[in-house]
């Protein structure tokens, strides 16, 4: 079955960047622009990956993933969270939301599709 | 040779695609034109736009938000038409690429432009070849050679085939 | 990287060059296996040619080469003899060089067997004689030596999962999985893909694992399976069975874990469980081993290189006189593009001026015309290339196949220095080819049946090519059995072609043979009907806007002629319009121009059109190109003649007929089929040339009516 995956990113060119990244990979991608738009997505379908900015207007990464996690079918889901915070207390603040790995941006090349794919379990 | 003790400056064009910014090095392009009469091509590929007179070469012009997959499709008004000169196997191919509006030339040095993510090894890599940050905010700089190369039209195509072989 | 993929492109056009001449010589060769200026001559290309490869860094064709040029070196030094066999081998190794150099030297799996047989055979010549092997092996067996020293390593792997682990949406299966691919290992407790753990444990969990791992990675390579893991959440030691009891770190450590282990003293037993011979590393000591070969050709015969340069560089000094430049063929498109555009531009100035009364201006601009007009004359010109240029492909494959065949031919060439558009002479060579194998095949007798008809034993086939007006004619004539028009005449009635009442002429007789399904299907053997028939080479000779035509006489021999244009960057078309646009189609196919009403093409079923006495398939261009827009009432049938058939082509409005200078399209509109490129219109705007030949072709086969 085709992976799916949700990624919310307030910037065009981020969600597409990845997008087209996606686009390697036997997958569908679904696109939000903030958390709250992204929660359409959770209805209950089965959801691969979550890849999400931190800050967006509306509602931020870390509110998304608390609201995600608290729903039955994706409590175990994995998540990637972006950022272009640098500072530790951010990272920290990453940590406690229960995500899978972070992701630094501008991203390294190798480290954002070795993540991706050890994620989704695909070489 | 590149040394590494001297960064060098590069020089980017800024174009905009819808709200969308761009950047593309300016040593590929040899001339932005505006107002070309556009000869179509009947029965190609989504993305060709057509075909114009460009000092009496054929040049195709691309549509440049279908071809790099962009989300917005609106049909631009009044678009610029940016003529590259790129090589491909050897050959020195030109191509036009609509865009809404040309904005400015932007000097930069090579350590602010940024690494963005691999594509992996399914996808024919580097097509951007990176990113800068601008007051407008984070803009991809495309490398025009690897959009348009004819790998990359087939490498779409034959991921596209294959997806459409497992949705049946 | 891009100076070393010019210079290869460089070394490409080089090396075809140095091909061909290599063949020519290997050719004179075998008539005069002593002549020592032609095995000088080889000699010198070989070296030539394995010190190019080399320095672009195509490895495959400098090994190749590098060994071709020690087998001529011992040959000149009397050391080898030319034999039949070793010429046969030369010839068949260019063969070889020319796909890897085609193939920027990646070969499928099929072509590179076919590589390793050749490269043995020719390893074994050359090495017969020459030193330089003993080093070459040397340096192979110490690569092999390097590489099986890879050990395998042992590694305890305290993993210990913070609580959140699962709520982090990670799953330590696969950390499992992933420690799995790097080698084996041990768990305690055990773990694996049965292993369940039910939802309320994962929202709490708590467990951890002893494990120790036997593997040929580093440490790095393990850590890089923990990449979602923290710091704290694993810890990694690398052991064996001596440290196990002297590093102290480590017994601090594993005596310090709060959990059920192994004892100290049962963990070499479990590492010596591990062990084993059979690890996939081992399996990749042979491709690793090839790498390393590849690598090492360069370097050993510099000495030699040396010495063969000074002996000849005087020589190559006076053979490359200049008599030629090369320059890049898009180069020349290039010029000859401008040159059109200024011809354009001219036109439009004439039409400008028209209303002035200034004569002195229009006899400048007369003048001016005439000079543009010579200039682009001269221009395209520059693009001709002499037919010699591919006859010597010819004369290999007359050599190889009439040993093959064991029939006596002799090959003739006249009139090579006629000259074609370089890019006819790409697309004519496989054609003439075809053409050649026929003549040879089913032309030329054996030897026996020539002396019984007491004709000469030696059978003859000759290239012939001649200018006559603005074409080239191309024959190729032999001296064999001819063709039988009684028996041609049974089998087209055998296959329904035509009927046994039917009156044709010599040249209709002859043109069966030039249709689909007709020349493939009896004469198919091992060397004329390689799946290609006679209709193939029809078509490819009608896309260069060529025609061909064969002449026989039983028992004299057989003649095909080729007709072809002079350039094919020029092309009077026909102007139509769809839909307000402009479309162009070649002059030289079209018949005639209708008025036609629409009602009469709704009214027509099946895209077919009532023409006289004729029913007529036909494409209706605004439908095909997908065109929406307002229908004219009046509408225009233009009448197509390919293949002695007619077919129609409606547009909306002939406009007229128009010089075009073909542009083409460029590699993106490769699969745009119907489409020969694009002209340029008196105003400068671009108009789609349709290639009137490949769109009937689309027309449905079973629509053709008689």
């Amino acid at each position: 079955m085709k992976k799916k995956i949700v990624v919310v990113d307030d910037f065009e060119n981020t969600r597409w960047i990845i997008e087209f990244a996606l686009r390697g990979i036997e997958c569908e991608v679904l696109k939000a622009e903030n958390g709250k738009e992204a929660l359409k997505f959770f209805d209950g379908r089965s959801v691969d990956l979550l890849i999400t900015d931190y800050n967006m207007p509306v509602m931020d990464g870390a509110q998304l993933i608390s609201e995600v996690r608290n729903m039955e079918s994706y409590q175990f889901m994995p998540v990637i969270m972006l950022t272009t915070e640098t500072s530790e207390k951010k990272k920290e603040k990453a940590k406690e939301s229960k995500v899978t790995a972070w992701i630094q941006k501008p991203f390294k090349q190798e480290e954002f599709m070795a993540i991706i794919k050890r994620c989704l379990r695909i070489k | 040779m590149k040394t590494h003790y001297q960064l060098k400056e590069l020089s980017y064009l800024i174009f905009t695609l819808g709200k969308e910014q761009f950047a593309v090095n300016v040593n590929k392009i040899i001339e932005v034109i505006r107002n070309t009469e556009l000869t179509e091509v009947p029965r190609t590929e989504k993305y060709i736009e057509g075909i114009i007179n460009f000092r009496g070469d054929i040049v195709t012009v691309v549509n440049t938000k279908r071809k790099i997959n962009l989300a917005d499709k609106k049909e631009i008004k009044n678009p610029v038409i940016i003529v590259f000169e790129l090589q491909f196997d050897g050959k020195i191919v030109r191509l036009g690429a609509l865009a809404d509006k040309v904005k400015k030339v932007i000097e930069i040095s090579e350590d602010e432009i940024q690494a963005v993510p691999d594509f992996g090894s399914y996808f024919n890599p580097e097509f951007l070849e990176g990113a800068i940050n601008t007051p407008q905010g984070f803009t991809m700089i495309l490398d025009i050679e690897k959009i348009f190369s004819a790998k990359d039209v087939e490498i779409i195509k034959k991921i596209e085939e294959k997806q459409i072989e497992k949705s049946f | 990287m891009i100076d070393s993929s010019f210079l290869k492109n460089n070394f490409i056009s080089e090396a075809r060059e140095l091909l061909d001449k290599l063949e020519s010589q290997l050719l004179e060769l075998e008539k005069r296996p002593t002549d020592i200026d032609i095995i000088q001559e080889i000699f010198r290309i070989t070296h030539t040619f394995k010190g190019s490869a080399t320095m672009v860094g195509f490895d495959k064709i400098g090994k190749i080469a590098h060994h071709l040029e020690s087998i001529y070196d011992s040959i000149r030094k009397g050391v080898l003899h030319a034999s039949g066999e070793i010429i046969t081998l030369t010839l068949k190794t260019t063969d070889v060089l020319s796909l890897l150099l085609e193939k920027n030297e990646e070969l499928d799996n099929e072509e590179q067997s076919e590589f390793n047989k050749l490269y043995l055979e020719i390893e074994s010549y050359s090495n017969s004689n020459s030193q330089d092997s003993i080093i070459e092996n040397e340096s192979e067996k110490s690569g092999l030596n390097n590489i099986s020293e890879i050990e395998e390593k042992y590694f305890f792997i305290h993993f210990k999962p913070n609580k959140d682990i699962f709520i982090r949406g990670i799953n330590p299966h696969y950390l499992f999985e992933d420690i799995g691919e790097l080698g084996r290992y041990w768990s305690d407790p055990r773990f694996d893909r049965e292993t369940q753990i039910n939802q309320d444990d994962k929202k709490e969990f708590s467990e951890q694992w002893i494990i120790f791992l036997s593997t040929s990675k580093n440490r790095e390579d393990i850590i890089d399976q923990f990449l979602f893991y923290q710091d704290d959440e694993y810890e990694i030691f690398q052991i064996d069975s001596e440290n196990i009891h002297s590093d102290k770190e480590f017994i601090k450590y594993y005596s310090g874990i709060d959990q059920l282990k192994p004892d100290v003293n049962k963990i070499s037993e479990i590492l010596f469980g591990l062990k084993s011979d059979t690890t996939p590393e081992n399996l990749n000591i042979t491709d690793d081993d090839q790498g390393i070969l590849a690598n090492q050709i360069p370097a050993e015969v510099d000495n030699e290189d040396a010495m063969n340069e000074q002996v000849f560089t005087e020589k190559s000094v006076s053979v490359n006189s200049i008599e030629s430049i090369r320059v890049p063929s898009y180069k020349l498109d290039e010029l000859i593009n401008l040159v059109s555009e200024l011809v354009i531009i001219n036109s439009q100035l004439s039409y400008q001026i028209e209303g002035t009364q200034s004569a002195q201006l229009k006899k400048t601009i007369n003048t001016l015309e005439k000079l543009y007009k010579q200039l682009r004359n001269n221009a395209l010109e520059l693009r001709l290339v002499p037919i010699k240029k591919i006859t010597l492909k010819f004369q290999r494959l007359v050599r190889d196949l009439s040993k093959k065949l064991n029939k006596k031919v002799e090959f003739i060439t006249v009139g090579t220095d006629t000259e074609l558009d370089s890019n006819i002479i790409s697309k004519i060579e496989s054609p003439l080819m075809h053409i050649i194998r026929n003549s040879l095949d089913h032309g030329i007798e054996d030897e026996e049946t020539r002396i019984n008809q007491s004709k000469s034993p030696t059978g003859i086939i000759r290239l012939i090519s001649f200018y006559s007006g603005a074409n080239v004619f191309i024959q190729v004539q032999d001296d064999g059995k001819g063709i039988d028009k009684e028996f041609i005449r049974k089998k087209a009635i055998e296959k329904g072609i035509i009927n046994a009442t039917d009156k044709l002429s010599d040249k209709e007789i002859y043109d069966i043979i030039f249709l689909p399904g007709f020349s493939t299907a009896q004469s198919l053997t091992d060397l004329s009907g390689r799946g290609v028939g006679m209709d193939v080479v029809k078509k490819n000779i009608q896309e260069l806007r060529g025609t061909i035509e064969i002449d026989s006489e039983i028992g004299l021999g057989t003649s095909v002629t080729l007709k072809l244009p002079l350039t094919l960057s020029i092309i009077d078309t026909l102007q139509v319009n769809v839909n307000e646009k402009p479309y162009l189609i070649p002059l030289n196919i079209i018949d005639s121009c209708y008025k036609i009403n629409h009602s009469e093409l709704v009214n027509s079923s099946s895209k077919h059109i009532q023409f006289k006495d004729q029913i007529l398939p036909y494409i209706y261009l605004r439908e095909y190109f997908k065109l929406d827009g307002e229908v004219p009432e009046i509408e225009h049938l233009i009448i197509l003649e390919y293949n002695e058939k007619k077919y129609g082509l409606i547009a909306d409005k002939v406009i007229g007929e128009h010089q075009a200078v073909i542009k083409p399209l460029g590699p993106i509109h490769k699969n745009q089929e119907y489409i020969t490129g694009a002209g340029i219109l008196g105003d400068g705007s671009l108009a789609i040339i349709l290639d009137a030949n490949k769109l009937i072709l689309s027309i449905k086969e079973e629509a053709i009516y008689e």
